[in-house]
């Protein structure tokens, strides 16, 4: 007999499931079952992968829901079609919208309207054998009269479980009752929330998890036993030997259902028209004027090109799609919301001419198929970068001209990471959380939860970590099968879906824990429904050049951001200094080494570097060799002369996916699709069978064109070598505008860029104090917060940065509302005159004098502190209407803090170092002791082996194509930083220091390593400062 | 896990119980009530066992289980 499960969870039940969706579906294949059915808790987030899944493993997938009604009961809803799925949404998306959040209910009228779908009367939180558990058979038999009449006795099922728990046996023979009084059919289920008997454990867990409790906890919402798996049909018909029909009708009701999204579809925006206009018309229209007012000139290169991109455009059905982004951008000009178009769509002409990004495809010889090609297999997408502040503004207006009935923000699957897994199923497991706490913090943040494991015996400031004890075995074990599963939804950045029928009828929508209402899919499962993404991202870099170019033309109304110079030699003097800390995209550490070395001249090696700084070419040891051959040191060659216009301006290396499209084209003359294919297969790490056969399928057509076979395979080999690490040059090219453009701004408009920069935070890769230091260094002065000069953001104030006073820690807007009004009105001539007329809590005003943000008006931070109860008491008395009001302050008296703790404060309240720097301090006996300052080092020869000292800065282990464990670090002091290299030997000695707790600066031995204009430590020794320990010790020693 | 009584039981071929020894007496098995599989403290080491309510030849309702690991049948309750 066969068999059906139609009741079955998957992880995206949240908590109440146990094994991923592809390994149920595998397992249903496997016992040889036509179908399965996914019923979740109120969600269908797994619709598009369980359907995927069961296409690739040769099943039909139902798409279910088990929904929660309003008095907790539940029900299992199966779609019998498209409609049927459709009215799910709607269900589900009422249950989330209608209530707060994470409390999903369907209220019992949402029940009427659901169309062609099956109806189960659930597992035993179903109303009707809760109520026969209860004893109450009557109850039972009006509830389930009720769904007879609602739903139709053809559509309503009376669901049999028997998960061998007590009462099991009853509870179906009074519902077999039931049913034959009521003539209504039965359903076997097994309540399936794991794929096996042996992850019971897991899903027990997971429950213990969900419900807040341990293990040791007994709670009647625990599984009793391990029965809950995905039985085969000869155990279920075991089961349910006194009851067949109950198995036979799952395979009924299976040929009821369509099988979920079996074949694609499509649903693109529309675009609203003028009556008898036509969206691709318009579009041509468009696009002609932009190219127009581009290139004032139309060649018959623009012509062709054009007319080939509006072509494909038209041929896909994307002609709506690029109405909707043009609008986009042209309502952002409109609005003077700045935005750059990124990514693959950079390819594309017509986006160029239609405003949408700002990279001349033509001109750059950019592939338009590696955007859009008829044969691709996933949606292209359009990325538009906004100024952070205003993206919202954005959103809202995509919101308001489509509806939001058709308009949905993406959700992103938060998956258990380490140290998420670690907490959580160890608090189930029952280990107390001071013991889970450290645990998770030590392990590090990027790690999947079935590293563990390995990284225990990888990482050394692991090796003594507790969880190498036996006691923890079952908690790895569990974090080991866990990985990967999702934890909750959240909110893509900038993933939006608008859609030409109702949203809801393609995805529930709920909630998110920001606040926006969005879809219950993420980006990849959305477009597997038929829609296509926009990816609206808000960018505080151009919030920064904004707010820098409005301050900059205050004093100089010559600029113009859109026509600064790109061969700005002072602007490449700085960036090959590796002077880019605040440049977008070129601050890294690895890239500002790269710079120093790099000597970029023109613009088209900041479009290199783009490509250069990223996890393949490193892992690929590509940079060092790229870079000779720019510099002329290594010989440049290309393996036929076909290659050559190709590879030219990247000097014989395939740096770019359009290369790989190129080559293809050029050398077994693809086709533009068949080119394009290549490109996905080779950058995109597909199976080696694909490889193979593209590599035959390469040589065969190079050979026919009269390339020898031989040189076919080598070219072949060299393209598969560089691909894989492959980047969009159009996308580069995008970024590396705003990147050099942000160069130019820091070289001649530093204080402006960095007022900015430090008014948007946080950002970028380095926090306020290195940004502020930055300054320092190039002579610009950092002035502390001041309650009569400061604004509430930072400023600047006769060429110096002058801090805000929202920096200060604590300080809420009604504070500082407050402060800034009663300065309006008069300004302050006292502490006391300040406290009295403003309404700031005395939190933080203690915050306020500890800062130095009254120092103006008393310099003696230690006495105005004592003072403020009397302030205050000032202040009440005049909100009173009694007291004197400009009653004599006393006069200062006493010892003020000494200058060490009012920069500890400072730096504690701030987050930037407004006075001197602490490693200044501590500099002379530094210096005795023979320690090098990061501009010392600037002077040292390469190889000469030093000791230096300063503060962490962003220790990180990037992945290395050896495997070995590589470091990188910087040292911050006074002067500025130092970057620093530890390989794994050294790593292994003294990685705790660099990944374990911190408790000041660093001591660091190394070698000096110099290249090109950089210099940089080889790390061969690391240890704590004992300084930090005791700064007044004058015993330190580098013996 | 708390000292439960152990008993010999006699299974049909689907280890189902038929009779039930007990105090030196043999009571055949007039009736299941119930059955299910209890995994208890699994996170603690304890093995699953499967329960059986039973109506004895003697009239009385008794609860016994068979312990997975141990292989064995044990007095789980006796209902008065």
């Amino acid at each position: 007999m066969k068999f059906v499960h139609l009741h079955c969870h998957t992880p995206f039940s949240f908590l109440d499931g146990a094994s991923p969706v592809e390994e149920l579906v595998q397992r249903a294949a496997e016992l040889d079952m036509p179908a399965l059915a996914v019923t979740d808790h109120n969600n269908l987030s797994a619709a598009v992968q369980f359907a995927q899944a069961a296409i690739k493993y040769g099943i039909k997938a139902i798409q279910g829901v088990e929904i929660k009604l309003a008095d907790n009961s539940h029900l299992t809803l199966l779609s019998e079609n498209n409609r049927g799925y459709a009215s799910l949404c709607q269900l589900v998306t009422r249950s989330h919208l209608n209530n707060p959040r994470g409390q999903a209910a369907v209220n019992g009228s949402d029940l009427e309207e659901l169309q062609e779908v099956i109806v189960l009367s659930g597992c035993r939180q179903g109303s009707i054998p809760c109520s026969i558990l209860r004893g109450d058979y009557q109850r039972a038999w009006q509830q389930a009269q009720y769904y007879k009449s609602l739903f139709g006795g053809k559509n309503f099922y009376i669901e049999l479980q028997n998960l061998l728990l007590p009462g099991d046996n009853y509870l179906n023979q009074r519902l077999l009752e039931l049913a034959r009084q009521l003539d209504l059919e039965v359903v076997a289920s097994n309540n399936v929330h794991y794929t096996g008997h042996e992850d019971f454990f897991l899903h027990d867990v997971l429950c213990c998890a969900r419900k807040l409790i341990t293990v040791s906890d007994i709670d009647p919402g625990r599984p009793l036993n391990g029965e809950n798996y995905l039985k085969s049909a000869a155990q279920m018909e075991e089961l349910f030997a006194g009851c067949p029909q109950a198995l036979t009708n799952t395979l009924r009701i299976t040929e009821r259902c369509q099988a979920f999204l079996h074949e694609p579809v499509f649903h693109f925006p529309r675009f609203p028209l003028l009556p008898g206009q036509e969206a691709a018309g318009v579009l041509r229209q468009l696009v002609w004027q932009g190219a127009q007012q581009r290139y004032k000139k139309i060649t018959p290169a623009i012509t062709a090109r054009l007319e080939y991109e509006l072509g494909i455009i038209e041929q896909m059905g994307f002609p709506d799609y690029f109405l909707v982004v043009w609008d986009l951008a042209r309502y952002s000009r409109q609005e003077g919301i700045r935005y750059a178009g990124r990514g693959s769509a950079a390819d594309s002409l017509a986006a160029y001419c239609l405003g949408i990004t700002a990279v001349d495809s033509l001109q750059r010889g950019l592939l338009f198929e590696r955007f859009m090609n008829p044969e691709r297999v996933g949606m292209p997408d359009i990325d538009i970068d906004f100024e952070s502040r205003y993206r919202d503004k954005v959103i809202d207006y995509v919101y308001k001209k489509y509806g939001s009935e058709y308009v949905a923000r993406v959700a992103t699957y938060n998956t258990f990471r380490a140290r998420s897994a670690l907490r959580e199923l160890g608090k189930a497991l029952a280990f107390p959380e001071p013991e889970l706490d450290p645990l998770c913090k030590r392990m590090p943040f990027y790690a999947r939860a079935d590293q563990i494991r390995s990284l225990l015996h990888k990482l050394p400031e692991l090796k003594d970590s507790p969880l190498h004890e036996p006691r923890f075995e079952l908690l790895l074990d569990c974090c080991d099968r866990l990985a990967g599963f999702p934890r909750f939804l959240g909110m893509h950045l900038g993933g939006l879906v608008i859609s030409d029928i109702p949203i809801t009828s393609l995805t529930p929508l709920q909630e998110s824990g920001l606040g926006p209402v969005i879809s219950q899919f993420d980006k990849d499962d959305i477009e597997g429904l038929g829609l296509v993404k926009l990816d609206l991202l808000s960018l505080r870099t151009l919030s920064v050049i904004q707010d820098a170019t409005a301050q900059i033309r205050q004093s100089d109304q010559d600029l113009d951001y859109e026509a600064i110079p790109l061969d700005d030699r002072e602007t490449f003097a700085m960036i090959n200094r590796g002077e880019t800390i605040g440049v977008f995209q070129l601050e890294s550490p690895a890239q500002r080494a790269l710079q120093t070395r790099f000597q970029a001249s023109e613009f088209e090696d900041v479009v290199a570097s783009m490509a250069l700084i990223r996890p393949g070419p490193i892992k690929g040891n590509m940079v060092d060799p790229y870079v000779d051959r720019r510099l002329g040191k290594e010989e440049v060659s290309y393996l036929h002369p076909w290659l050559e216009p190709i590879l030219k301006k990247t000097y014989g290396v395939v740096l770019f996916q359009e290369q790989v499209i190129e080559i293809g084209q050029a050398i077994a003359g693809f086709t533009p699709a068949e080119a394009d294919q290549l490109r996905r297969v080779m950058t995109h790490s597909r199976s080696h069978k694909m490889m193979e056969e593209l590599g035959h399928k390469f040589v065969e057509r190079s050979v026919n064109r009269g390339i020898e076979t031989s040189l076919a395979e080598e070219i072949f080999q060299c393209m598969l070598g560089y691909a894989s690490y492959g980047f969009c040059e159009a996308h580069a090219a995008a970024f590396a505008t705003t990147s050099y453009k942000s160069a130019y701004l820091i070289r001649h408009y530093p204080a402006e860029y960095y007022t900015a920069i430090l008014n948007h935070q946080p950002m970028g890769f380095y926090p306020p104090r290195i940004i502020g230091n930055e300054a320092r260094r190039r002579r610009i002065d950092i002035l502390p917060p001041d309650v009569t000069r400061s604004g509430i953001d930072f400023t600047v104030e006769m060429g110096a940065i002058r801090v805000g006073l929202k920096q200060i820690k604590g300080l809420s807007a009604a504070s500082l509302g407050s402060i800034i009004a009663a300065r309006e009105q008069a300004s302050y001539t006292s502490p006391l005159d300040f406290v009295v007329r403003t309404a700031v809590p005395q939190n933080s005003l203690e915050n306020l004098v500890r800062c130095g943000a009254l120092d103006s008006l008393c310099g003696h931070r230690r006495f105005v502190l004592s003072q403020l109860y009397y302030y205050l008491e000032k202040r009440q008395a005049r909100e009173n209407g009694s007291g004197l009001l400009f009653e004599e302050q006393g006069v200062p008296a006493g010892i003020d803090f000494s200058t060490a703790e009012k920069r500890s404060w400072e730096y504690s309240l701030l987050g930037l170092y407004v006075g001197e720097h602490p490693m200044a301090a501590w500099r002379p006996i530094l210096r005795q002791n023979g320690f090098k300052s990061s501009h010392d080092l600037q002077d040292s020869d390469s190889g000469r082996l030093v000791w230096a000292a300063g503060l962490l800065l962003h220790p990180h282990r990037p992945p290395t194509r050896s495997g070995r464990i590589t470091v990188f670090f910087s040292l911050e002091d006074e002067y500025g930083i130092i970057d620093a290299t530890m390989f794994e030997d050294v790593y292994m000695q003294c990685g705790s220091y660099i990944f374990g707790p911190q408790n000041g600066p660093l001591l660091a031995h190394g070698k000096i390593h110099r290249r090109g204009e950089g210099v940089s430590l080889i790390v061969q020794q690391v240890l704590p400062c004992p300084l930090a320990i005791n700064p007044e010790s004058a015993s330190l020693s580098n013996e | 896990m708390k000292d439960y009584l152990p008993l010999q039981v006699q299974c049909d071929d689907n280890h189902l119980p038929l009779a039930v020894y007990y105090r030196e007496r043999s009571l055949q098995v007039v009736a299941r009530l119930e059955y299910w599989h209890d995994t208890g403290c699994w996170w603690a080491g304890e093995s699953e066992k499967y329960f059986h309510r039973l109506i004895l030849e003697d009239r009385s309702v008794r609860e016994i289980f068979y312990d997975l690991a141990q292989q064995e049948w044990f007095l789980y309750k006796t209902y008065d």
